[in-house]
């Protein structure tokens, strides 16, 4: 369990650091294109539900998202659970809210 | 509707998914101006993909493989609810992946076909028309390119195998039923297959379409993007070598222009 809640607090700061990097590579032209932000923001989006999901209790949470009564047996079948709900769920969202999300912070000149 | 029609209709839809694109091609070669959109060859790709998952369901099991994509525990009364609810849902994710992989294949096709058309262009004695079509200016340039699109749907095909691998090594059942809620256990392995395509199947596929230009530029920005360029090279993916002619074509192309020019002289 340890080892994959590392990697999603890892994948995190991988998409924040994308940006990062890209700006410093090119100040005048970020060069993201719009599907590349749609891309960070599924990121995030699912990489901080998985997250909220392994802290609020897995287990529950995918039985709550998918109606069933299974209880996963193993880590593994737990966390591709859990990405074959939550994190596409949240990545979904996370795809489509992007560019609303990018114009706002453009419009209040962040 | 009886299952007999169910399945007259999958074959037909099909066989018009396969064919819209050899009939675009077959118009096109009359000078009309057919040339498909990249949304409507997705459009294409997701028929291709999604016809043959509902021919595959029909044959195997189709109330099976519903209750196990959906979880759902109820059998459905009639051939046209088990139809409407198995296109809705496998179809509907077997459409997404097909979609999403249809750069990726019409760029494998063009590939095929630019390596095709370079062999017939081997030259033939007593034909002096393959000297311009072997000229460097015609062969050097390539139409193949990348794009995010093409990115998006390698990342797509790279979430559905390691999910997929992840999967089928680990509790294929228990995933599956976890995924979607359900308590059926499959009867078969094909029966399994389909119920994993219509779960996991399209999330890896999402999610690996969605997180692959982010990682492009992040492994671009870290220079990690040369050991990729150098594994590409090694399969010679998407690289090009400046057009070189063999000694036996440049012989031949110098004999056939020294040829024209006594013909042109006389």
């Amino acid at each position: 369990m340890k080892i994959f809640l590392r990697t999603i607090m890892l994948a995190m700061p991988i998409a924040m650091f994308t940006l990062i990097t890209t700006v410093q590579a090119d100040e005048t032209n970020t060069g993201l294109s719009e599907a590349t932000q749609a891309g960070i923001g599924c990121l995030v989006l699912s990489s901080a539900a998985l997250a909220a999901a392994l802290w609020a209790g897995p287990s529950e949470t995918v039985m709550v998202a998918a109606g069933g009564l299974l209880v996963p047996s193993g880590t593994t079948p737990l966390m591709v659970g859990l990405t074959a709900t939550v994190a596409v769920a949240s990545c979904g969202v996370g795809t489509a809210a992007t560019p609303a999300v990018m114009w706002f912070a453009e419009q209040i000149g962040l | 509707m009886s299952i007999r029609y169910t399945k007259f209709f999958t074959v037909v839809a099909t066989c018009s998914a396969f064919a819209t694109p050899l009939n675009a091609q077959n118009i096109d070669s009359t000078n009309v101006s057919t040339k498909m959109s990249d949304a409507a060859m997705q459009g294409v790709g997701c028929l291709a993909l999604a016809t043959p998952a509902l021919a595959a369901a029909y044959a195997v099991g189709p109330t099976e493989i519903m209750m196990l994509v959906t979880g759902a525990v109820i059998v459905p009364s009639s051939a046209s609810q088990l139809l409407i609810s198995l296109g809705g849902i496998l179809g509907g994710a077997a459409c997404g992946v097909g979609a999403a992989i249809t750069p990726n294949v019409l760029w494998i096709l063009e590939s095929l076909q630019q390596e095709k058309s370079s062999v017939q262009n081997t030259l033939a004695p007593n034909n002096l028309q393959p000297v311009a079509e072997i000229a460097p200016t015609a062969v050097a340039e390539s139409t193949i390119s990348t794009n995010e699109d093409m990115v998006q749907g390698w990342g797509c095909l790279a979430g559905v195998i390691g999910i997929s691998a992840l999967t089928l090594a680990t509790a294929p059942v228990e995933i599956v039923g976890l995924s979607a809620g359900g308590v059926t256990v499959p009867t078969n392995s094909p029966i399994l297959f389909l119920g994993m395509a219509g779960t996991v199947v399209p999330a890896g596929c999402t999610i690996g379409a969605a997180a692959s230009l982010p990682m492009l530029v992040l492994s671009r920005n870290l220079g990690l993007d040369a050991i990729g360029q150098a594994i590409a090279s090694l399969f010679n993916w998407n690289y090009h070598e400046p057009a070189q002619l063999s000694n036996s074509k440049a012989k031949y192309i110098e004999a056939n222009v020294s040829a024209i020019e006594q013909i042109k002289g006389s």
